[in-house]
């Protein structure tokens, strides 16, 4: 039982001192803000995607589908003449710009028997009478409206494929209190129709069928060839699944930062234990039992961990709103298009920050109280006995950290496939080179203090191994630094790999030298199809070696959605696909005569596809098994692409539109001409680009690296909480100083020389942590790129060590320790050797 | 300046005044203190605890500055100086022995005695090495004071205090955290080293024994300095 007298005298001391318990506060609070900022942004991306679903899929549990082009509508009639007593409904899907923002348009069958979307319910008749009657009207979701300032009878510009086209806003859907639907345009079937181009087609038949039953059954047998029936939770959970590993990613980032951040606290509690050991000593004296004491220090913890984490949770919510920006403009760059309004904090998120924030504070406590308790009283009021035991304890220290690293290595070998497990892996290796820190320190500070000749000054010698002694604390704040400054080495090293790899597949990959494209996709199935006059057109120009045609769609298979490229095989192309797997000339030659198709690395990855293995694509024809040739290496998605011949996708998905064209110039040629002639060719032909490879390499690399800002963001936060730990540490040690200080001032050493030498000792504990960092920042990037990354995405790529990212980390190291240094060195500098000699 | 008087006179206090506030009271430790201090002359300090006894120490070491009144040592005006000035006339002319030793933990025996030296641009390792064997301590140089006794620091501490040679040596109660016997050894060691080098030494004590090492005895009362003799001392 702690009294409160001796409650309050523990207390008192950081009243007395209370940056200590501010600092703490906020490395605490920084480190539970950046885990519950990415916590909110990935929830608000995932919220966004499954509310995104909810509103197109209403309450289906079913649905047919055809080919990427879409199904014939009447094969709506049919289905409902033959299973009449079936709830469903026809749905056209696409999408459309709107004041530059994308938004999904439904187009519904407001006869249809059952109306599947529950938000429209609050829908005027005379509203939904409009809708239906006048042609070119349309409903929008309130949110959206009036974040656009749209009214009800505005007449909007909507742009469908580059084309403008213009409606009238009949009414607003989801008014009604507690609706999430946003960055919706509803339609009725026939205006979707024609202003998305599908006349005549319709995206699917959403249906109600119990789960597991006869109708299922009659029905998939009576579908018509090239149509199938899926399970709507079954697709949305596949579809969801796509943003799975980024989310891990962002999450292992932030507590990564909380580990840093669980290192100041460490830090914090053993420099108030330490600081107050004369009080402790006398408390102990007094009576005051080793319980007492050690619970007194994990309440302290506690409090300091409750108030930190509960500003944590707030500067997380605050945080989380530029997060969830980048999170959504990642998800858009590389998966789908998503609108987030919801910017959902749930009470799980709240409560797992403040669980996280204030257990690491207790568990980070543990050691200091420990440490405070066991103590006998005399011991504990002598700072060089405390520094002893910290000495001694440094090899059990590090010996627990070998012991965590080789557990590492490990868990990294024993599991197969787990993004889970790397990332465990890559925690324990960190935290067990972290234990090793101290030990290493003591080593180099000592090392260095040695290799000084008798002629150094004897401050230098000073700043060099007063680290080494007082190692109990420097230790810690160097590890901290270390382990933020090896995620930067490890991040820099990985990112710049991956983008040096991108940037040469781009090159690769980019092999012609002008690319005609349509602008955006109208549909969610496919690419919108160049006009025929526009690509007969162009084929007749001079100049033009070789054209290069592809079409892209988006075919269903059992394990959900995958991206089918078809292409026309032309010489030049083939250097395009560098292949990971398969033999050039056969894989090529099976490719060229229909026999066979490629996929990308990620594809391969993910599926567990090797050569010789089939896949399965759901064509107009029925399902068929296409034999893979070739695995060829790809960085445009991470869900990965089948390949297949012009001739296979003609064939089975009777469709002879291509969505973009790839030319190949006689050397002779002019590309500026032929450019310009082509886009004579396009103009006032809305939809279609005309774009040079470098172009569309810039633009490639600035999405990569758009993608990558939130892992900046990261990096800085984590550097963020150690520069806390660092500027905690110096204050601490000016505090233990004084009296040295004071003696030093005394015996002729200037304010100047004071500060110099703590410059230098702060400086040189900043350069040891660059220097740490640099191997634990190499194998965390080989985790990283070798395990984690092929992992999560299924991308190998070519490991670069450039000598910027290790001075750069080197920089940032030293500076981080300068700029933290600047406030306690002038402090030091500050010390009256008068007072600081008058505390005897 | 009359070179008989600057010879006869080497530090001199003129009205010294200081004091402290703590909270609202503020305390008057030193209330106008006169007093001259001869060449090679060894003052000793007596007075209760909180009689300002340190205070006067620290203030002619120049690390404090009087609220009025001047201290000039050897023709210098040290409260007259910039703090970076008296830093450093505080290098070349003073040296600190305190009842706490305060060593420089982090620097070895023979680096806490070569500091001041090097301050002072000096690298004399010999006349380190040389004090340290007057008080047999050569054998030691190479460990850090953690590992050396209370009176083996207090002899370093006494050889830092006079290896650069000042002209003024102040001891802060140098007996005071060590046993009777280890005590005296350190004024023997004083005696040795200090007294017979001529060297001005002001010393705060409450011992008996250490008084005696005086040439002159003066009691801090009330804020004022007074005359006294050795008889009535105790």
């Amino acid at each position: 039982m702690v009294t409160p007298v001796l409650s309050r005298s523990i207390w008192r001391y950081f009243f007395r001192h209370p940056w200590v318990i501010l600092l703490s506060i906020l490395g605490v609070a920084i480190g539970v803000a950046v885990v519950v900022s990415v916590d909110i942004a990935n929830t608000s991306a995932q919220r966004a995607f499954e509310l995104s679903l909810e509103s197109v899929t209403g309450r289906a549990t079913h649905q047919v589908i055809g080919s990427p082009l879409g199904l014939d509508e009447d094969v709506y009639v049919e289905l409902k003449l033959e299973f009449g007593e079936v709830a469903s409904s026809p749905v056209v899907e696409g999408y459309v710009v709107v004041e530059g923002e994308t938004l999904q348009m439904l187009g519904l069958d407001f006869f249809s028997d059952t109306y599947f979307s529950e938000q429209l319910s609050g829908i005027s008749n005379e509203a939904m009478l409009s809708l239906i009657l006048e042609p070119d009207t349309v409903f929008i979701a309130w949110k959206t409206g009036d974040r656009m300032g749209i009214s009800p009878g505005d007449t909007i510009s909507i742009s469908v494929g580059g084309e403008e086209k213009e409606v009238r806003v009949v009414d607003f859907v989801g008014q009604e209190e507690g609706s999430t639907l946003d960055g919706l345009v509803t339609a009725d079937i026939s205006t979707a129709q024609e202003i998305l181009g599908k006349t005549g087609y319709i995206d699917r038949i959403n249906l109600i069928l119990p789960e597991e039953g006869v109708l299922l059954a009659s029905i998939e047998e009576w579908l018509p060839e090239g149509t199938t029936i899926i399970s709507t939770a079954a697709r949305n959970e596949s579809t969801l699944k796509m943003t799975n590993a980024f989310s891990v990613n962002l999450t292992a980032m932030s507590l990564l930062a909380l580990l840093v951040g669980m290192f100041l606290i460490y830090n914090t509690m053993t420099f108030s234990v330490l600081q107050r050991r004369g009080l402790i000593g006398s408390l102990r004296v007094l009576g005051a039992t080793r319980r007492e004491i050690f619970t007194e220090v994990l309440i302290e913890a506690g409090v300091i961990g409750f108030i930190g984490t509960s500003l944590g949770v707030l500067l997380g919510i605050l945080l989380g709103q530029g997060m969830v920006k980048l999170v959504l403009r990642t998800v858009n760059d590389l998966y789908f298009v998503l609108t987030v309004s919801s910017f959902l904090v749930s009470g799980g998120i709240i409560i797992k920050g403040m669980l996280l924030g204030v257990a690491t504070s207790i568990v980070a406590a543990f050691i200091p109280a420990l440490e405070a308790a066991s103590s006998p009283p005399q011991i504990v009021r002598f700072r060089s006995i405390m520094e002893s035991l910290a000495h001694r304890l440094l090899p059990y220290l590090s010996l627990a950290g070998i012991l965590m690293m080789a557990v590492s290595i490990a868990v990294l070998f024993l599991s197969s496939k787990s993004v889970l497990a790397g990332f465990v892996s890559l925690f324990l290796l960190v935290i067990g080179f972290a234990l090793c820190i101290p030990v290493l320190v003591e080593f180099i500070s000592r090392g260095v203090g040695s290799l000084m000749g008798k002629r150094t000054s004897i401050l230098i010698k000073m700043a060099a191994t007063g680290i080494s002694g007082s190692i109990s604390r420097t230790g810690t704040a160097i590890a901290a630094l270390a382990v933020a400054i090896s995620v930067v080495v490890g991040m820099g090293i990985m990112i710049s790999s991956f983008r040096g790899t991108v940037d040469q597949w781009l090159g690769q990959a980019l092999q012609g030298d002008i690319y005609v494209t349509t602008t955006s996709d109208v549909s969610k199935r496919s690419e919108n199809p160049l006009p025929e006059d526009i690509v007969t057109g162009v084929m007749a120009m001079d100049g033009i070696e070789a054209v290069k045609e592809m079409k892209t769609v988006y075919v269903e298979t059992a394990s959900g959605v995958v991206e089918v490229r078809a292409i026309n095989t032309i010489e030049q192309s083939k250097r395009e696909y560098r292949l990971k797997e398969g033999d050039y000339t056969q894989a090529w030659g099976n490719f060229e005569k229909g026999e066979s198709v490629f996929v990308s690395e990620p594809y391969a990855y993910k599926g567990g596809i090797s050569l010789g293995d089939s896949v399965s694509l759901i064509t107009e024809e029925g399902e068929q098994q296409f034999m893979v040739s070739g695995i060829y290496y790809d960085y445009s998605t991470d869900q990965g692409i089948v390949l297949i011949p012009q001739i296979i996708y003609t064939e089975y998905w009777h469709d002879s539109t291509i969505s973009s064209m790839s030319l190949y110039l006689e050397d002779k040629a002019d590309k500026e001409d032929i450019m310009a002639a082509i886009r004579a060719e396009v103009a006032g032909r809305e939809g279609v680009v005309v774009r040079d490879n470098m172009d569309i390499r810039k633009s490639g690399l600035d999405v990569f690296d758009q993608t990558f800002m939130i892992t900046r963001v990261l990096e800085f936060l984590v550097i963020i909480v150690a520069f806390i730990g660092i500027l905690s540490t110096l204050m601490a040690y000016q505090l233990e100083k004084v009296k040295e200080i004071g003696v030093l001032r005394a015996t002729g050493v200037t304010p100047r020389q004071v500060w110099g030498i703590m410059s230098l000792q702060t400086g040189f504990m900043g350069a040891i942590s660059g220097v740490l960092a640099i191997p634990l920042g190499i194998v965390m990037s080989v985790i990283l790129i070798l395990v984690i990354n092929i992992r999560s995405f299924g991308w190998s790529m070519q490991m670069t060590i450039s000598s910027g990212s290790i001075v750069e980390a080197l920089a940032i190291a030293v500076g981080a320790a300068l700029l933290a240094s600047i406030y306690p060195a002038w402090k030091m500098s500050r010390i009256s050797p008068a007072e600081a000699l008058r505390e005897e | 300046m009359d070179k008989k008087k600057e010879k006869s006179s080497l530090i001199s206090l003129e009205h010294i005044s200081k004091s402290f506030t703590e909270g609202s009271v503020v305390h008057r430790v030193l209330k106008s203190v006169n007093a001259e201090f001869v060449e090679g002359e060894c003052i000793v300090l007596l007075g209760r605890s909180g009689s300002g006894k340190s205070t006067l120490l620290n203030l002619i070491g120049g690390i404090d500055r009087p609220d009025s009144g001047r201290i000039v040592i050897g023709g210098v005006d040290i409260t007259a100086l910039s703090e970076h000035r008296r830093t450093l006339f505080r290098r070349k002319n003073i040296g600190f022995i305190y009842q706490f030793f305060n060593l420089i933990p982090t620097l070895t025996v023979l680096e806490n005695v070569l500091l001041p030296l090097e301050l002072n641009g000096r690298n004399d390792r010999s006349r380190a090495l040389e004090l340290l064997d007057e008080v047999s301590l050569l054998d030691r140089k190479a460990d850090y004071p953690d590992r050396l006794s209370g009176g083996e620091q207090q002899r370093i501490a006494i050889i830092r205090a006079l290896v650069h040679d000042p002209i003024i040596i102040l001891a802060d109660e140098p007996t005071g955290n060590i046993d009777k016997k280890t005590g005296q050894n350190i004024l023997d060691v004083m005696e040795r080293l200090i007294r017979k080098r001529n060297k001005n030494l002001i010393l705060v004590t409450h011992s008996k024994e250490v008084a005696k090492f005086a040439d002159r005895l003066l009691l801090l009362e009330e804020g004022v300095l007074k005359k006294r003799s050795r008889e009535i001392v105790w």
